[in-house]
């Protein structure tokens, strides 16, 4: 559909969350006991975290939770019985979700639907509405102005403009949330997209030549680069990178019970451990380098040349969270050749 | 797109029919569908066979579809392989499948056939070499090279001294050589690694296809000596890779190798493919 701009004031924005908690499971960011930003369930508007922080964990997990029951089986005398979960039949609203999570849905949706369709992911898929908030300003290691995702699978976006919310919906998910709550909205009669310009240079995330699509040929040409053992080999493997990541969707399928009754389920996976391709007799990535080598030619090769779009939204989790502070941006535009020199000052131990 | 099952993950029971010991530690489950008719496959692909509590794991499947029910070869590495090693008859374990690409049976029609198994990648051709020998006259010679460490790692002994009885086959067993040159005492084949039994015997690239599937290593060297010292070109020579697997179904990412799926785009590949991945093995 083409895409329709709309103004939401912010004196209704209490509004629009308090009804929408009728209709929706609402999700917002908030606070959790500890004080930590989540994506969870506020228990009142005040409780809506108003901010361009990203939480640590990205929003996948309201389409591929961590963990997830495949099978339930139970054993009575000769007979198994198993069936698969009830289908959890359930509106969500992603309410002020950062565009780069916002985005990651349309990009992991390939892997999800192409030839099987994987049911369960793409169910909760299908039931959920996204509501994302432009940030006002660019975040801590992000670099979203440096790769050009489409975001034309966002439900809404609602820009932050002086006094209101300039919000633009792009889907027909996004059309029925403005029309159950249209008394709240009001017609947007100026240019709308020269606005969402100017607000995204003003904020940083307009984007910026050269993208990070233009490092592939380059990455093509790389894989047997010397410098990989060199840059990627103080990775630990701690997956931390892939779990706070918004498009690493890999998993492992495990049982958990015994012969008796229990379940099979899908939990989250990474790459960078040293069990994923581990068999009896064959290790094929064998080094620790190899495995960070296949995240990040995952994210910037592979997925695309299969799919289309890059495996990544520029959120930045994966630099702000690395222990060792491996930083895949400033990687990619080494290895694919968008910079001479490799990455080093105090993130590389220089 | 491929239409979905009620439940994508959701397996089938099937009931272990019989068990055979293969070697120390390799066993054949033959497995018998009772909750409705056996799905059709095709020569070359898999499934996941899981026993629950314990977990799911991947095997080829080693019968050739015109038999009941089907075949899977199990070596004891693992610890659902340990598992199914525990099973008896009667017992029920999981499937979901069949999943991949196949061997391309009607292309290899009219051709010249060798079969080189390395331990227990002699599973993946099973399936193949039966129906090529259920269908005999559709083919040139059928020849097969089978190696493995030591005699007692031999699997299908009892159809390897069938074929050996027939006409139609040319059977090369081998074992390795522990003192390279020096034959070992009783044993009735050839002490050696493959690609010098290549280049002795030197079977001619024309009209003629190799199917192998062995430890990568070895894949590896067959492949080799048969390019560069005996003429083939890559697109004579097929293989099936093994791959860790999870679902089977192009989504967990655990057997990519680049942007292939091994458990979609194969795991039956020309060796031309092999050629364009990135040389990540």
């Amino acid at each position: 559909m083409a895409a329709e701009y709309y103004r939401l004031n912010k004196d209704k924005v209490g509004e629009l969350f308090e009804r929408a908690r009728a209709d929706y499971d609402v999700v917002a960011k908030t606070r959790d006991a500890n004080g930590n930003l989540v994506y969870g369930r506020p228990a009142t508007f005040d409780d809506v975290a108003f901010v361009d922080e990203q939480p640590p964990m990205s929003a996948k997990a309201f389409a591929l939770p961590q963990t997830e029951t495949l099978v339930r089986y139970e054993r009575e005398d000769e007979k198994i019985r198993a069936e698969g979960p009830e289908a959890e039949a359930r509106d969500v609203l992603l309410f002020g979700v950062n565009i780069c999570d916002a985005a990651a849905f349309d990009i992991i949706d390939h892997v999800f639907k192409w030839d099987y369709l994987d049911d369960p992911y793409l169910g909760r898929r299908a039931d959920a509405t996204l509501f994302a908030l432009a940030c006002a300003a660019v975040q801590q290691d992000c670099f979203c102005d440096r790769i050009s995702y489409a975001e034309d699978g966002v439900d809404t976006v609602a820009y932050p403009l002086e006094g209101y919310y300039l919000v633009k919906v792009q889907t027909e998910k996004g059309r029925k949330l403005v029309e159950r709550y249209h008394d709240l909205f009001d017609a947007e009669d100026g240019d709308a997209e020269a606005a969402i310009n100017t607000f995204r240079e003003k904020a940083g995330t307009a984007k910026k030549e050269p993208l990070l699509e233009s490092a592939r040929a380059g990455l093509e040409k790389a894989f047997e680069h010397a410098d990989w053992e060199i840059l990627a080999s103080t990775c630990i493997g701690c997956g931390i990178c892939t779990y706070t990541c918004p498009t690493c969707h890999c998993f492992d399928i495990q049982d958990e019970g015994s012969a008796i009754a229990g379940r099979r389920l899908r939990t989250w996976d990474h790459c960078t451990g040293r069990t994923f391709t581990a068999m009896p007799a064959h290790q094929p990535r064998d080094r620790q380098y190899k495995r960070y080598r296949q995240r990040l030619l995952h994210k910037f090769w592979y997925y695309p040349e299969r799919f289309g779009p890059l495996l990544c939204t520029g959120c930045g989790r994966c630099i702000t969270y690395c222990p060792v502070k491996i930083n895949i941006k400033e990687l990619v535009e080494y290895f694919g050749g968008l910079k001479d020199t490799p990455p080093g000052g105090a993130r590389h131990g220089k | 797109m491929v239409n979905n099952p009620e439940h994508l993950y959701v397996p089938r029971l099937v009931r272990v029919a019989a068990v055979v010991d293969e070697t120390p530690t390799t066993k054949t489950f033959q497995l018998a569908f009772e909750d409705g008719p056996r799905p059709d496959f095709k020569c070359g692909q898999f499934g996941e066979f899981g026993i629950y509590g314990v977990g799911e794991a991947t095997f080829c499947l080693a019968s050739p579809p015109s038999r009941d029910g089907l075949d899977i070869t199990v070596k004891d590495v693992g610890k659902v392989t340990r598992a199914f090693h525990n099973l008896n008859e009667g017992d029920l374990v999981t499937f979901r499948g069949p999943y991949g690409n196949w061997f391309p049976y009607d292309g290899f029609k009219g051709k010249k056939l060798l079969f080189i198994g390395g331990g227990i990648g002699q599973a993946p051709l099973r399936g193949l070499l039966w129906a090529c020998l259920e269908n005999r006259n559709d083919f040139d010679e059928v020849d097969l090279i089978y190696a493995t460490r030591e005699e007692c790692e031999l699997v299908y002994e009892r159809e390897l001294v069938e074929f050996e009885g027939r006409d139609d086959i040319g059977v090369t067993l081998a074992l390795d050589p522990v003192c390279p040159g020096e034959p070992i005492p009783g044993w009735r084949g050839r002490t050696s690694f493959v690609p010098p039994i290549l280049e002795e015997d030197r079977p001619s690239p024309e009209n003629r296809v190799v199917i192998t599937c062995g430890p990568p290593i070895m894949i590896k060297l067959v492949a080799n000596s048969l390019l560069e010292k005996l003429g083939y070109a890559p697109g004579q020579i097929w293989t099936t890779l093994e791959m860790r697997m999870k679902c089977g179904l192009g989504k967990c990412g655990r057997c990519n190798i680049g942007s292939t799926y091994v458990c979609k785009d194969g795991p039956v590949f020309n060796y031309e493919q092999i050629l364009s991945f990135p040389q990540e093995f």
